[in-house]
């Protein structure tokens, strides 16, 4: 009958399902039954229902009305399953009953209890009291096995169709257990316990109803529910995971209204409103605001850099560390203080001792004697206190020194502040300018090749022909000019002057090979007879025409007749071939002009005729200066320009003789001038001063020396230029000649290089204090001729 | 013999006539020993009644230290054999007679004199010298003076003599911008004169140089007027010479060249006739800047040219163009080449070092290695001479006063022959090239230590010396023991 019921109840199923539900239902027996015993335990704990065993309380009048309907949810499940594997029907079906019972027995009763029947709160409560207790009530086992209940309380609607009875609110039941009512209605009549059949009955009547599957016992409410087939369905589905309507489609085709396809027809054809094109001013504030804080460092972009760092604080501060680690902040006594200066710290004083202390052992006090003595002592020598003794502290005085000692330390500060000085550490090395090295600079003359031996007495001056350097031109202090043949030092030719010779040079003219030497005060010009015959016959045409056919005078050599008194110099023949032309005053140098037409001779005794220039080819003379400013040592032309460089003893002047005006003024320094050269582009020169110093001078730079060069420890003597080679040399009375690297850019931008290269010594002796007295280069080669005192021309070759 | 001292195996090989050969089985020698060890090892070997020294070359240099540090210091292995090629030692010759002039003396030739056939005897052939006082020299074989010609005013600065295929002729040039070509009269006999057959005048300035070709038949000269000018010279100008003069006034016009005749120009001391002036020279070589100061002239298409302006400079005479040059840092003033080895040349000059200069080792492979540095002098070098026997032996003249002669394969003189007071400024070898290869061969067979023959020097001390293999049984006693 039961069973007939039942199928009619159910859904149209198969004819399996009948035997299926027959099992299920002695499973559910036999579950029954178990639970029944492990409960009933439960209820005797819990309370007295006083109904003993038989009577269903109400509790376990839901609780059976809990296993059968869950019997049959388990049935619908099952039979959801069946309709998917139907194969393995019978033996399936029974283990997964068996099996499955006890998990899947709680789920749909709580769920309809807690969703459908309970008030939102109830079940939370449940949970709570019913695990806590554990209670033998039939809703608090449901609780228990509701994990996740009370996660969605009154999602379901239902409640307002079927408001609660019972006002008691979400407290436990258990309170009531013992009461006749269950709580309170609405108007606060207590509402009475039901009066509920015993369980025979029940299980009469759930056998008997077509309902009492689906209905089921509200606790709180004291009242049955009859489950609707709706209602069932929707459990079902639920239980499913499935929506609980049917109607609900959750596969719905998307219609894809808005995508970035352009429709042909869009929904909505508004134009783009200007606001998404135009860029956001409160973003752009608050960029702004971002920016502002970034640049202000409130706020730190990036990885955190090791200077924003705070520094590490030591882990302990060292007390008894040495302050006088002052360099670099990072010691601990060492940092800077507040005013940027650093300080080396006083040195610390010692630490006071046992006799410092106020109340001192007896042994560190002082006798009668000691106390008269420090008292009898100078107060500088003593120790400043003596050891005294207090019975306490507070018998202390006040310090009596204070206020002097305050004053003296004020004075220390005041006096000796303890700067630290800062030592510039400057090697010597490096205040010596970086030179090239002087081998990179060769060639230049380093060593003695040959000596020319055959004056008596100290050699004046020496010129080598200035067009192949076959020949070496030398005057000495014995009356003697010689030439010399420069590959062998042969003395070629010597003639004898009768008086000592000054200063040699030859005619620059190569037509002629004239040479011609300063005697007295008398210049000689000679046919040198080292040129081709052609030469020697317009040197002697020249020389005839220079004297006009004066005959040489009958009574001696060199003894032509003086100038007259109207005359600057008197030109005249030779008795030994040549012409001598004489001045009033003795000559110390003489000086050709490029050409070979003019040379002037300096006579620096001569005041207003020192310096005068004779032209070969008139046999003129002329006084270029009407008075000259000083003692003229030297004379030099410009190997290009008409420029006149006059030496006197302070100044060189450089005179344009086109123009008859002063082009220059360089300065001397401190000692009279000596000597003077001119470098063969006319644009530097080189001047020798009795301060021991060789100044050179740039003309287009300065009027005062680019470079002076002292090396030498005697007044230099000679200054000269090389004619092809980047060298010049110094020779002196230390009997040294110092030859240097000289070179001189075409580039106005660029300064000369000078560089010294060699000192030449030990190759003259100083003779009565006069060393080298003449230096001059080889026009060809990178040799030297000196001249000494010593009676020795000698040559340095690279 | 000391367990520890290392030994060498060594073959030695020579090109010596087949009695002084040892059997080319390799022996084993100390390898301390030295020259002289190895010397006394040969002389051993070939059981020699007379003892001779010999000299030894490892791989093309000359053995002057111990043979372990000849190794050590040629990189090479101790323990393979060793290939020693011994040759007779070069016996440094000796001072036989000096000749004293009135000035210095500034270039000498002694291609015409042979050695003394004997210790005792006196040389042989005529030695020319030309001295600062103007005058050419001519000396017997006692060192007497035979003759003397005033050839050039100023100083003499060259003479050589042409080679004997084209008679006697003498090529003398001076400070007077001239070179001559003289003839020697009677040379063999006690009276020779010296005749001036023509000048060259076309030097503006003195001439340093003057050289003979190989043949004889140009000469090519140089100086400070840094050009260097090709002549024609040898018979055809003697033949020339001879002719103007036989037709007297006529004047002689050649059809190559313009020649013009002096009309007794010479005075008197000029052999006592004019000779032709040949004006115009048959090349011009152009290219030094300064002063070109020496010549050789090894091969009859190359020529060699050193100059003032640091270059030496080989010819092609033929085109007048430069072939190759090397340029230095020094002034050249000193040439010499062998005829053997035309494409080498010594050079020196204002420099300490005697440089030899390949001019077949190709620039651009290392132009350092194409110049290598034979010997050292303590001053310049005045004058080099190769030995016309030997193209391994070179005679250089020094400032100091010392001549030195050298092996090109070791860098230690193998004689240094002091005796001048002043500097020394020439040097030459007796005996020419083609009489002192004639010579060799035939010293060869009666004794193969004939060796270079004499030298003989000339410097500012105004003395010609002359040095003669006259001491080589003494030289061999020293170098014997």
């Amino acid at each position: 009958m039961k069973r007939n019921a039942k199928r009619e109840e159910l859904p149209p199923g198969s004819e399996e399902e009948e035997d299926e539900l027959a099992e299920l239902d002695l499973d559910g027996e036999e579950a029954d039954s178990e639970e029944d015993g492990g409960e009933g335990e439960d209820a005797d704990d819990g309370g007295d229902d006083g109904e003993g065993e038989e009577p269903p309380s109400a509790s376990d009048a839901g609780e059976d009305e809990d296993e059968i309907e869950e019997a049959m949810l388990e049935l619908m499940a099952a039979q959801a399953e069946r309709a998917q594997a139907k194969a393995a029907a019978a033996a399936r079906g029974a283990g997964s009953s068996e099996e499955e019972d006890p998990d899947a027995k709680p789920q749909p009763s709580t769920r309809t209890q807690g969703k459908s029947r309970m008030g939102p709160g109830a079940a939370p409560v449940d949970v709570g009291s019913g695990e806590g207790e554990g209670a033998g009530e039939g809703e608090a086992g449901d609780a228990e096995r509701l994990p996740g209940g009370s996660q969605d309380p009154g999602s379901d609607s239902s409640e307002d169709e079927r408001p609660n009875r019972n006002t008691v609110g979400n407290v436990p039941l258990v309170w009531y257990k013992d009461e006749d009512h269950i709580g309170y209605d609405i108007e606060g009549g207590k509402i009475g316990k039901a009066q509920r059949a015993d369980r025979l009955q029940q299980l009469l009547d759930r056998n008997d109803s077509k309902k009492a599957l689906r209905t089921i016992y509200d606790p709180y409410n004291d009242e049955e529910i009859t489950l609707s087939r709706e209602e069932l369905a929707m459990v079902m589905r639920i239980r499913k995971g499935q929506f609980p309507h049917v109607e609900v489609n959750p596969f719905e085709p998307y219609n894809d209204y808005f995508s970035r396809e352009r429709e042909v027809m869009p929904i909505v054809d508004r134009p783009e409103p200007k606001s998404r094109f135009v860029p956001s001013k409160w973003e752009e504030k608050k960029i702004i605001k971002l920016v502002r804080a970034i640049r202000k460092g409130w706020i730190r972009v990036g990885p955190p850099k090791s200077a924003d760092l705070p520094p590490e604080e030591p882990p302990a501060y060292l007390l008894w560390g040495d302050d006088g680690t002052v360099e670099g902040a990072a010691g601990p006594g060492g940092a800077k203080a507040g005013s940027g200066l650093t300080y080396i710290p006083a040195p610390k004083p010692q630490l006071p001792g046992h006799a410092d202390s106020y109340n001192p052992p007896a042994e560190y006090l002082p006798t009668e004697e000691e106390r008269a003595a420090w008292a009898m002592a100078d107060p500088e020598d003593r120790p400043r206190t003596l050891p005294q003794a207090f019975p306490s502290l507070r018998a202390v005085p006040a310090y009596a020194d204070f206020i002097k000692e305050r004053f003296e330390r004020c004075l220390d500060l005041y006096l000796c502040p303890r700067v630290r000085r800062k030592r510039l550490d400057i090697k010597p090395e490096q205040l010596v300018p970086q030179l090239p090295r002087p081998r990179d600079l060769q060639p230049f003359p380093t060593a003695l090749a040959l000596a020319f031996e055959g004056h008596e007495g100290p050699v004046r001056g020496v010129a080598p022909d200035p067009w192949a350097g076959q020949w070496l031109l030398s005057g000495g202090q014995d009356g003697t000019l010689r030439i010399w043949e420069v590959r062998t030092g042969r003395c070629w030719r010597t003639w004898q002057l009768g008086a000592p010779v000054a200063a040699v040079a030859w005619c620059p003219n190569p037509a002629l090979r004239l040479v011609s030497a300063a005697v007295g005060s008398e210049l000689v010009l000679l046919p040198s007879g080292t040129g081709p015959a052609e030469a020697e016959e317009a040197a002697e045409e020249a020389l005839r025409a220079a004297v006009g056919g004066r005959e040489a005078p009958e009574e001696g050599e060199g003894a032509g007749p003086g100038p007259g008194s109207g005359e600057l110099a008197a030109w005249s023949a030779r008795s030994g071939g040549g012409v001598s032309v004489r001045v009033r005053f003795p000559v110390a140098s003489l000086a050709w002009h490029g050409r070979g037409d003019y040379f002037a001779s300096v006579a620096p005794t001569g005041n207003t005729q020192a310096v005068v220039v004779h032209q070969l080819s008139k046999a003129a003379s002329q006084n270029p200066f009407r008075k000259n400013r000083g003692r003229v040592v030297r004379v030099a032309f410009h190997p290009a320009k008409p420029f006149l460089f006059v030496a006197t003893q302070n100044h060189v002047r450089v005179y344009n003789l086109a123009k008859q005006a002063l082009a220059k003024k360089l300065l001397g320094g401190g000692g009279s001038i000596s000597c003077l050269a001119v470098h063969p582009t006319g644009d530097h020169v080189l001047v020798g001063s009795d301060d021991k110093r060789v100044a050179w001078y740039d003309m287009d730079l300065s009027n005062k020396p680019y470079k002076a060069l002292r090396h030498h420890l005697q007044p230099p003597r000679a200054v000269a230029f090389h004619r092809s080679y980047p060298l010049f040399a110094s020779s002196s009375d230390d009997g040294t000649v110092q030859v240097f690297h000289g070179m001189v850019y075409s580039d106005l931008l660029t300064n000369p290089l000078i560089v010294p290269v060699k000192i030449l010594r030990g190759g003259h002796t100083v003779v009565k204090s006069a060393g080298v007295l003449d230096c001059a280069f080889h026009p060809t080669q990178p040799w030297i001729f000196t001249a000494g005192a010593d009676s020795k021309i000698l040559l340095y070759y690279n | 013999m000391a367990a520890e001292e290392s030994q060498v195996l060594v073959k030695f090989i020579t090109k010596l006539p087949p009695h002084l050969r040892v059997p080319e089985t390799p022996v084993a020698v100390p390898a301390s020993l030295r020259r002289y060890g190895l010397s006394q090892v040969i002389n051993h070997l070939l059981a020699l009644d007379a003892p001779r020294p010999f000299d030894f070359l490892v791989s093309g240099q000359l053995l002057r230290s111990s043979l372990e540090a000849h190794l050590l210091l040629a990189g090479l292995s101790a323990e393979s054999t060793l290939e020693v090629e011994y040759v007779p030692a070069v016996v440094p010759p000796r001072h036989r007679s000096s000749a004293p002039h009135d000035d210095w003396v500034s270039s000498v030739d002694g291609s015409r004199a042979g050695p003394s056939p004997s210790p005792s005897a006196p040389g042989t052939g005529l030695l020319v010298s030309g001295s600062y006082d103007g005058l050419v020299r001519l000396w017997n074989g006692e060192l007497q003076a035979v003759a003397s010609v005033s050839a050039h005013a100023g100083g003499v600065t060259s003479v050589r003599m042409l080679p004997s295929s084209h008679g006697d002729l003498l090529l003398t040039a001076g400070k007077d911008r001239a070179v001559r070509l003289w003839r020697l009269e009677h040379p063999g006999s006690k009276a020779p004169s010296l005749a001036l057959l023509a000048s060259y005048a076309a030097h503006t300035d003195s001439v340093e140089a003057a050289v003979p070709s190989p043949s004889g038949s140009r000469v090519a000269s140089s100086g400070w007027d840094g050009r260097v000018l090709v002549w024609d010279s040898g018979r055809a100008v003697a033949d020339a010479a001879d002719e103007a003069a036989a037709a007297g006034g006529g004047g002689g016009e050649d059809g190559r060249k313009k020649k013009r005749r002096v009309g007794g120009g010479g005075g008197a001391a000029e052999g006592g006739g004019g000779g032709l002036t040949v004006s115009e020279p048959a090349a011009e070589l152009r290219g030094h800047l300064h002063c070109v100061s020496c010549l050789a002239w090894p091969e009859e298409g190359a020529l060699f040219s050193g100059g003032w302006d640091h270059s030496v400079r080989r010819w092609d005479v033929s085109s007048g163009t430069v072939a190759d040059s090397h340029h230095g840092s020094k002034a050249v003033l000193a040439l010499a080449s062998h005829p053997a080895a035309p494409s080498v040349v010594a050079f020196s000059g204002a420099d300490r070092a005697i440089r030899l200069w390949d001019a077949r080792a190709p620039p651009s492979a290392s132009g350092a290695m194409a110049v290598s540095v034979v010997g050292e002098h303590p001053g310049w070098v005045a004058a080099l001479a190769w030995a016309p026997a030997s193209q391994h032996h070179l005679a250089s003249a020094g400032y100091e006063g010392a001549v030195k002669l050298w092996d090109v394969r070791g860098r230690v003189p193998l004689a240094t022959l002091e005796g001048h007071t002043g500097k020394a400024l020439c040097v030459g070898w007796l005996g020419g090239a083609g009489a002192g290869g004639k010579k060799g061969e035939a010293g060869a067979g009666a004794g193969p230590m004939g060796g270079l023959g004499g030298i003989v020097s000339g410097g500012a001390d105004c003395a010609l010396r002359v040095y003669d293999r006259e001491g080589e049984a003494e030289g061999e006693r020293n170098a014997r023991g």
